[in-house]
């Protein structure tokens, strides 16, 4: 999904802003993947991140009178849900848990998935949780970002409220993490992902 | 410092290496297994990641946004008419009382006064009174406490305010600056 926001956008964003909540549901299907990935990411449950979900949106619609139009809508709204699922977990203490299988709707984007292919699914949820849930929390949000969002190191600097540096060191830590939990004896290994003899920086 | 230093960055690091770095790298990764189990490791881990997709919820998550912020706004609205309605009953009572206190003063002037004073003097001697109690008290221990103890308040207090300004900082600002 583009930053740019589109025509359509504009104009829910502007009868939002004047208290409709009608056009802010017309925001809310336009951005519920990019949200609930993130909560569900973030959280590990299907159920947390619908919930989290829910909570992100009415935050953002209560807030709009703070959204600066210049800036990306989608990008403070990651924003919103970064800072929520990191509060969430503070709160809950869900550092531990780990994402027990994905409900039916609560599946990877585009597919509409076989039994071969929705066990495929779910063993790749579970292992990405796997790996996830060791990792700090706001050195889960940084990883989440870079590699399901894309995002430039400015961006997440602004998004989680840190320098470009401390957003660099995050992952590298993260990074480091993550590799040592890849070589652990439990840890599955992917189809087809193997490891990789010329082992040169990409 | 470790000799495994720049090599372990190299391969942690996204940015794509010069001709001669990637030389090296790979001359030390034939023989150093820490670092080759680094690469290995991270390079799986990155796989997971990258073959993940976006994951959807269940349909109709903006229907069910829009009837929770109904029944928020809902809630919202009656708690908005508690609260007017609480404060105006507050107002009225303190009306009432002003007026009372004025017809009083104002039907028997000498009365009102005579009682306002002997209020003022009850007071002046409660304070009195409790001034000896913690003047005795505060005799009776050691002068270094009470110093101490009026430092930990003073910490206690600061900690407070503290805590204070922290918890609005994060309710009220965090995650909704753009």
């Amino acid at each position: 999904m583009s930053d740019r926001i589109s025509a359509d956008e504009s104009e829910w964003l502007t009868k939002a802003r004047q208290g409709d909540p009608a056009s802010f549901s017309r925001l809310v299907e336009a951005y519920q993947v990019p949200v609930f990935n993130l909560c569900l990411r973030m959280l590990g449950k299907a159920d947390l991140a619908e919930e989290a979900s829910q909570e992100v949106f009415l935050k953002a619609y209560r807030n709009l009178a703070g959204y600066d139009p210049r800036r990306p809508f989608r990008t403070w709204l990651l924003s919103i849900a970064a800072h929520h699922s990191i509060d969430a977990i503070r709160r809950r203490r869900l550092a531990t848990v780990a994402l027990e299988e994905l409900p039916a709707g609560a599946m990877p984007h585009d597919q509409v998935p076989g039994p071969e292919a929705a066990f495929l699914q779910k063993e790749r949820a579970d292992e990405v949780e796997a790996m996830l849930q060791g990792l700090a929390p706001r050195d889960r949000a940084a990883v989440v970002l870079r590699y399901w969002y894309d995002l430039s190191y400015e961006e997440m600097a602004g998004m989680l409220q840190t320098s470009v540096g401390g957003v660099k060191s995050r992952l590298h830590r993260a990074r480091r993490q993550l590799a040592a939990q890849a070589n652990q004896p439990g840890m599955p290994v992917l189809a087809g992902g193997g490891r990789r003899v010329d082992a040169s920086p990409v | 410092m470790s000799t495994h230093r720049p090599f372990e960055d190299w391969i942690l690091d996204e940015t794509a290496l010069n001709p001669e770095s990637s030389r090296l790298l790979h001359q030390h990764l034939d023989d150093c297994r820490d670092c080759r189990a680094l690469a290995d490791g991270w390079e799986r881990a990155r796989l997971t990641l990258t073959r993940s997709g976006m994951a959807t919820p269940a349909p109709g998550l903006a229907d069910r946004w829009l009837q929770r912020q109904a029944l928020q706004a809902g809630s919202r609205s009656k708690g908005g008419w508690v609260v007017l309605l609480v404060s105006l009953g507050a107002a009225l009572v303190g009306a009432g009382l002003t007026a009372w206190g004025l017809a009083s003063l104002l039907g028997a002037p000498s009365e009102a006064l005579q009682s306002l004073i002997r209020q003022l003097v009850t007071w002046s001697m409660w304070y009195r009174v409790s001034s000896d109690i913690v003047g005795a008290v505060s005799r009776t221990i050691p002068s270094g406490w009470v110093a101490g103890l009026g430092l930990a308040l003073m910490i206690a207090w600061a900690g407070l305010i503290a805590v204070w300004l922290a918890s609005l900082k994060r309710t009220a600002f965090q995650g909704v600056q753009s």
